[in-house]
């Protein structure tokens, strides 16, 4: 008979990437309850967006998470263009598109790297970080940034894509394909990543359903919540999306969704490529000033649906609230690891990829210092 | 303490997608955002007045429980019957 006792994990761990306290209740090596402690990357994003200039608001909403940068911005986006009404071209809904799918892209594959990274395959780790950073570079390539992209204003885009950089985007994709087709194959059929994650962190369709679940781990389960599918927007209204599902629900199922996400994303661009309309330019900016409305939005973002409320008053952000996919998938993660063997929390946890930093809504970056509130500051609403 | 269920109950098939507090010139209201077949959001409008207090929707949709805990957390809103209400969750510790 073995006693209850304390396992903690973190804050700080090497197979962390991201502050997170894992407080796992175990007797012997099986975990038989988890608390997942948070608050270590919080600096209130929300609060920040209060009473800000629409434009200012937009700069600091694409700071949210620096590995989905893109999608913050299409999901605010989204929501003021839609209540203020501003039409975009098909040039910037498809460039737009563009960046996010490649967003996804080195999202899945960093994701996969530091999965690896996890099993003990550190050599896969480093092909998947090869091939990953091929992308940054893409990015660096269109919209100037390798991270935070800041590509897009309200109703258009900072640059026009010309044929040169999407002729690059094509030749690169080609170029790292078929090596991503061969990593699949390894991680499908490698006994030690098989072993170590079948039926591990196992989450059932009713329970996805029940809780809400978003992105790649709902999918893994069988449920679509695909926000480019089920309300398609901007450039993705013009392409033919292909939804990756699996029926498992396990580590393994969670793992070859995000692999096959990669080249389903690969397709997409090279749709975006081949649509975009020869000769045009995106429009000159500013399209549109934004007084006053309120609506709601959401965007695909690598790790699900990612919501945004913003409601402007006399040419201000009154409220903006986001609601990241980490944080909808966040209640399943105790569960998850429940009855597990305390060596596999690791893979487990990074199965559900949590993004820790953009659920906890962190970076603002102003004038190039980085500007830190404290939860006092906070909750008087000033900086000292 | 405010009592929100009874208006919650035709939502039980929609997925609970956000709970938003939000101070306007006329009031204090929350917002909750449901997602379902249709592309458009559902939405739900409670005003709250001056209520410290309403109810939790947790029994309907058990995903409210963060949702509603920061809430708590950040607004001193509280939800009787919120597994998470008054529970530390993302600020530091007093």
């Amino acid at each position: 008979m073995h006693k209850t006792c304390l396992f903690p994990i973190g804050p700080q761990h090497p197979s962390l990437k991201e502050p997170l306290f894992l407080k796992l209740y175990v007797e012997g090596t099986t975990v038989k309850d988890a608390i997942f402690d948070l608050g270590y990357a919080h600096r209130g994003v929300e609060e920040k967006l209060e009473g800000k200039q629409v434009d200012t608001a937009l700069h600091a909403v694409q700071r949210t998470c620096c590995i989905c940068s893109q999608c913050h911005t299409m999901a605010f986006l989204r929501t003021v263009e839609g209540f203020a009404g501003v039409e975009i071209p098909d040039r910037v809904a498809l460039q737009r598109v563009i960046v996010a799918e490649l967003e996804r892209m080195h999202s899945h594959m960093l994701w996969a790297g530091v999965m690896m990274h996890e099993l003990g395959l550190d050599t896969l780790f480093m092909y998947f970080m090869r091939e990953r950073e091929k992308i940054l570079d893409l990015f660096d390539e269109l919209t100037g940034n390798r991270v935070h992209h800041s590509s897009d204003l309200i109703g258009t885009s900072k640059r026009t894509f010309t044929e040169e950089n999407l002729e690059f985007v094509l030749n690169t994709l080609d170029g790292i394909k078929e090596n991503l087709i061969r990593y699949r194959k390894t991680v499908d059929s490698h006994d030690v990543i098989r072993d170590r994650c079948i039926g591990k962190g196992l989450i059932t369709k009713k329970d996805a359903k029940t809780f809400g679940l978003v992105g790649p781990v709902a999918r893994a389960c069988n449920i679509n919540n695909d926000v480019r599918v089920a309300s398609p927007y901007m450039g993705y209204k013009m392409l033919k999306i292909k939804s990756i599902m699996r029926k498992e629900g396990d580590a393994h199922a969670r793992t070859l969704v995000r692999l096959d996400e990669v080249f389903a994303s690969m397709d997409l661009v090279r749709q975006a490529c081949d649509q975009i309309p020869k000769n045009s330019k995106v429009p000159k900016y500013p399209v549109k000033r934004i007084a006053q409305g309120y609506g709601v939005g959401a965007s695909e973002a690598p790790r699900g649906e990612n919501f945004h409320f913003v409601k402007v008053v006399n040419g201000k952000t009154a409220r903006v609230k986001l609601r990241t996919p980490t944080l909808a998938n966040l209640i399943m993660f105790p569960e998850a690891v429940k009855g597990a063997d305390i060596t596999d929390i690791p893979v487990i946890v990074m199965s559900l990829d949590p993004c820790i930093s953009c659920m906890e809504r962190v970076a603002v970056v102003k004038d190039g210092k980085t500007e830190v509130w404290t939860s006092h500051e906070l909750f008087k609403g000033e900086k000292k | 303490m405010k009592k929100i269920l009874s208006q919650f109950r035709k939502t039980k098939s929609d997925r609970l997608v956000s709970i938003s507090y939000v101070k306007e010139e006329d009031g204090v209201f929350i917002y909750y955002h449901f997602a379902n077949k249709t592309p458009k959001f559902k939405e739900l409008k409670i005003e709250i007045g001056d209520e410290k207090e309403v109810e939790s929707i947790t029994s309907i949709h058990p995903n409210a429980a963060i949702l509603e805990g920061e809430i708590t957390e950040m607004y001193k809103i509280k939800f009787p019957g919120n597994p998470y209400s008054g529970q530390r969750i993302f600020l530091e510790e007093k």
